[in-house]
């Protein structure tokens, strides 16, 4: 099992991002997030700014991961897909293979089957970024913050 | 597990608390949450019972802000910490990269602390991690409790890797940010290498 840090280079952030603008623009949906499979989020597109893409990025990992011990109790491997109703938007949320997660809101105006044959799409094309990104790497001293420096960061 | 992202150049680490259920770990949060200034913190969510037990977690991001080049930000998570919830306990587990063990000092919870200690090493080795390498630092909180055990008698119990230990009264706050500080610090120093 992987166990390293998760390193996302900048050229693989454009890349990814590229993915969930044409996401957006194709199925005609609201907001699109990745998060990872422990609820930190990756990216995600520009949204309204009632909507608070942390939360939502965790709260998405944790409905997933509780989804995925529900399909262990029917003897299922896993559930790839949870999809959530509401009265005028709903949310998709699809796997990245076992690195993470694709959320879409979108307007119930949409149809369902363009958010999923898009998200499928965009699966596909975002997985050897999410793979990649699992590497074991150390992070350089200089970059991190010191014991002083978070002493003086504030009055603990 | 760590994400470094050299695109936004940020850092975000998953600290978790642990313990059995009613020992404060929801307290701890909630004193952070009060405690920092509002530049440093994001909105806390709490799922919970009606009668204000965990159900699934807690959870309250804090933001240090660019230090060093890079924004430090850290994910504070609380467990449910009832028997029955295992199977929660160990989705909240996933990625931590270090834990914060909240122990009950009062004499009757001693069998609980106990037991929450070895169920959180099972989890943590379901997922990928070890309860002997990854950091951790202990707090014997409800010191202001009568009956309650001896600070040497918990140590001699329960930390049996010499960690970190703090004295906690949680919702007082004695305890807690050194607890939340030390673990911050140890956090780093391993990402560091």
């Amino acid at each position: 099992m992987f166990k390293g840090s998760k390193v996302l280079q900048p050229e693989d952030l454009n890349q990814m991002n590229n993915i969930i603008e044409k996401l957006k623009t194709q199925s005609k949906c609201l907001v699109v997030l990745i998060v990872d499979d422990s609820g930190h989020l990756i990216t995600n597109t520009e949204s309204d700014p009632s909507i608070d893409p942390i939360l939502l990025g965790t709260l998405t990992a944790g409905n997933f991961g509780a989804t995925n011990e529900l399909a262990k109790l029917i003897g299922e491997a896993e559930f790839t897909l949870v999809l959530h109703e509401g009265n005028k938007e709903n949310i998709h949320m699809l796997a990245i293979g076992d690195c993470g997660i694709l959320v879409v809101i979108f307007a119930n105006t949409t149809p369902i089957g363009l958010i999923r044959m898009y998200s499928q799409k965009s699966v596909t094309a975002l997985l050897p970024y999410l793979e990649k990104m699992q590497v074991e790497k150390k992070a350089s001293k200089k970059d991190l913050p010191s014991d002083e420096d978070l002493e003086n960061l504030f009055n603990w | 597990m760590t994400m470094l992202n050299y695109a936004k150049k940020e850092i975000i680490c998953k600290i978790v608390y642990y313990g059995p259920g009613l020992s404060g770990k929801t307290t701890n949060l909630k004193f952070i949450y009060g405690k920092m200034d509002t530049q440093y913190k994001g909105k806390m969510i709490a799922i919970a019972t009606e009668t204000e037990r965990t159900l699934f977690f807690d959870f309250l991001p804090l933001d240090f802000g660019k230090i060093k080049g890079f924004t430090t930000k850290f994910q504070l998570y609380t467990v449910p910490g009832q028997a029955i919830y295992t199977n929660s306990r160990k989705l909240i587990l996933k990625g931590a990269d270090g834990i914060v063990f909240v122990a009950d000092s009062q004499i009757d919870r001693m069998d609980d602390n106990k037991s929450s200690l070895k169920d959180m090493a099972l989890n943590l080795r379901e997922q990928g991690l070890d309860i002997r390498n990854i950091p951790l630092v202990m707090q014997w909180n409800k010191r202001d409790l009568p009956n309650i055990v001896p600070v040497e008698k918990l140590e001699e119990t329960l930390n049996f890797r010499k960690v970190p230990t703090f004295e906690g009264v949680a919702h007082k706050g004695i305890g807690v940010m050194s607890a939340l500080k030390t673990v911050i610090k140890m956090v780093l120093n391993k990402l560091g290498g």
